[in-house]
């Protein structure tokens, strides 16, 4: 998550003076995605290596 | 893709959740809304006029606040009215066939009663049934329900998640999918882009940049990993 902290304030600097709930919803979502996008990211590519380095294809 | 969201409401006017609702879409030109309780006339609808509206939709939502484990009774008329048997038996006319048809009910209880051993018993699945069943015999595909419980407590951060969530539920063409749901929110932001600043604009930009990026990397990752996979097979 932490490497979405930059994210999370250029969001919260783009809702800044906005009044349109909509339009600060859907910003504000954006913090959660990135942050799943982050997760799956690590998932997958821990996955990866994971199956690279399988013993069975020693 | 069209929507249709049919509510059902006997307090329509006075609901905060259905003000909240009708707000978090009506922007949306392929979502259309229709208030039966505004339709209605004593009790009848028009069934070839319904029956026509019907067809011009890919995804039929059914809207309305959970009495008795089941629709307000004017929704229940309407599908009695409108749902005819050639019309809606796949086997016969078939008008539906091959659309989504989903359910987004309302809830005073907490979701979380609606479980075998909780407060309420069933779960909301097994109460939508009868939905269900309809679009199986139908020919639908009936998507995952869309549950909205307690609006009245809900936090400002909280309909702020709402509002995301239904606007997905309402325009995503594959509610189920990470992928999908990505490039659903990436074309949001695209849209909500005029409305800002240039300034901001160009903030806004780096940011879908970003998560445009991420989006292909674990797309290449996971087609690096299927490939592994097949290989293992």
């Amino acid at each position: 998550m932490e490497e979405n902290a930059w994210l999370n304030q250029e969001v919260n600097n783009l809702k800044k003076g906005e009044t349109s709930f909509k339009l600060l919803s859907i910003l504000e979502g954006t913090k959660s995605l990135a942050a799943e996008q982050s997760k799956r990211l690590q998932q997958a590519q821990d996955e990866l290596d994971g199956r690279t380095w399988s013993p069975d294809k020693w | 893709m069209k929507t249709l969201v049919i509510v059902s409401h006997p307090e329509y006017d006075n609901s905060m959740t259905e003000s909240f609702l009708n707000q978090c879409q009506n922007d949306i030109e392929e979502v259309d809304w229709l208030v039966l309780d505004h339709l209605e006339n004593n009790y009848e609808f028009d069934v070839d006029e319904e029956q026509k509206r019907l067809v011009k939709y890919d995804r039929i939502l059914f809207q309305f606040p959970m009495y008795w484990y089941s629709s307000p009774a004017l929704l229940k008329k309407y599908e009695d009215d409108i749902f005819t048997r050639s019309f809606t038996y796949a086997n016969e006319d078939g008008k539906l066939k091959d659309k989504e048809l989903g359910i987004i009910t309302t809830l005073g209880e907490p979701l979380k009663n609606y479980t075998v051993g909780g407060s309420e018993g069933f779960s909301i699945n097994e109460i939508l049934k009868p939905y269900q069943a309809l679009a199986f015999k139908a020919g639908m595909k009936f998507i995952k329900p869309f549950t909205v419980d307690q609006f009245a407590y809900m936090t400002d951060d909280e309909k702020s998640k709402l509002l995301v969530d239904y606007r997905n539920y309402l325009t995503n063409e594959d509610i189920n999918g990470f992928g999908s749901k990505q490039r659903w929110y990436l074309s949001q932001l695209k849209q909500l882009r005029n409305n800002l600043s240039s300034e901001k604009q160009a903030k806004l930009d780096i940011i879908i940049d970003y998560l445009q990026d991420n989006y292909d990397r674990l797309d290449e990752i996971k087609w690096e990993l299927d490939m592994i996979k097949k290989e293992e097979d």
